[in-house]
């Protein structure tokens, strides 16, 4: 069974708002990798919004942007949306309702990575116990506002993690990577 | 100038309350170094409650089967600091022969206690830490992530007023057996 993966960049206070900081090159490189060792994103309406048509418009401008070019070449989008009317392109399908069953049913198909973003949707997936990675790039800033990491999650009971690895980048940006117990 | 420490445990979500955690030894062992260092705690009426009279009451009792020798160190290492000042508008009557209470002007208190000689200054908590970062009084940084996420409770810096971020400059990140990372910050 393929994996989910959550990653988020983030303030040292849980900020996870990306109008409030820029992440540097190493950590725009860690996130293309993981960009390339997926071949289907998992959004919610506002990270797609945030991400298309941004990311692949900046993939046809510049075939140097290795990010850009990791993100257009993922297959396929599933949109998580009640109010989204319709996608970009045809690798997109909306979503409405049935999040826990069309996640199980994506992990079950061939593939590489499926990789999600954002906070509502995360939060969701995090609840459902669905995330079998989550990977948070800690920025060293303290930002005093915006939404914060998981906001509005409705734990059952806390969720306990697996600290697999850390790594610092020149930047003071710390890499934790954890698994689900 | 002696500086000001903020150390403080967090879930991976950013929850601070001291109830999420448990802490094990190597945590103990982390927050111990860190007390020993210091010649001051200055707290908020919450930490201070919290803090005392647990700690010290721990320090003078005499150990039994099931205390840890850990916790019995820290207790120690609490009780040798010289000096507590609180921060406080409402705590009465506890003003002893090493704790003083302040009701205004915490950046003149501040920074007249950076002045005086001696180790270091050493602040936990949420609120006064959150108006100490606002004033920029913090010198260093100690974040302890736990691999938990909890959900809930008051978050790291909750409240906090900045003028313009804060950008700080990691200067380790430390891997513990149970998979908390300590990282530490300068200003």
């Amino acid at each position: 069974m393929r994996k989910l993966i959550f990653a988020i960049n983030m303030s040292l206070d849980g900020c996870i708002d990306h109008t409030k900081f820029f992440p540097d090159g190493d950590t725009f490189a860690y996130f293309t990798q993981l960009t390339r060792d997926a071949d289907t994103f998992l959004y919610g309406r506002k990270t797609y919004q945030l991400m298309v048509p941004y990311w692949p418009d900046a993939a046809r401008e510049d075939p140097a942007d290795e990010f850009a070019q990791a993100f257009d070449a993922v297959e396929k989008i599933v949109v998580f949306s009640k109010s989204l009317d319709s996608a970009e392109d045809e690798k997109t399908t909306i979503v409405r309702t049935g999040l826990e069953d069309e996640v199980l049913k994506l992990k079950q198909e061939e593939g590489k990575n499926i990789f999600t973003g954002g906070v509502n949707l995360a939060a969701q997936l995090a609840e459902l116990g669905l995330i079998d990675e989550y990977h948070l790039v800690v920025l060293p800033i303290v930002v005093g506002e915006g939404r914060r990491l998981f906001e509005g999650i409705n734990l059952q009971q806390k969720l306990q993690l697996k600290l697999v690895e850390s790594k610092v980048f020149k930047s003071g940006a710390v890499i934790l990577r954890y698994m689900k117990k | 100038m002696r500086k000001l420490i903020y150390a403080i445990n967090t879930s991976l979500d950013g929850h601070c309350d001291h109830t999420n955690f448990y802490p094990d030894e190597d945590i103990m062992t982390h927050f111990t170094q860190l007390t020993r260092d210091a010649g001051t705690f200055l707290y908020g009426r919450k930490t201070y409650e919290l803090m005392i009279p647990y700690w010290p009451d721990v320090a003078k009792t005499p150990p039994g089967q099931d205390d840890r020798e850990v916790d019995i160190e820290y207790a120690k290492a609490f009780d040798a600091v010289e000096k507590i000042v609180v921060f406080s508008q409402s705590l009465d009557g506890v003003e002893g022969e090493k704790t003083r209470v302040v009701r205004t002007g915490l950046r003149d208190e501040v920074l007249k206690l950076k002045q005086q000689p001696g180790k270091n200054i050493f602040t936990g908590g949420v609120n006064l830490a959150a108006q100490l970062a606002a004033l920029d009084l913090i010198d260093e940084y100690h974040c302890v992530v736990h691999p938990i996420v909890v959900g809930g409770g008051t978050r790291l810096f909750e409240g906090i007023r900045l003028q313009e971020k804060l950008q700080l400059k990691l200067v380790e990140s430390k891997v513990f057996k149970s998979g908390a990372v300590a990282l530490r910050y300068l200003k």
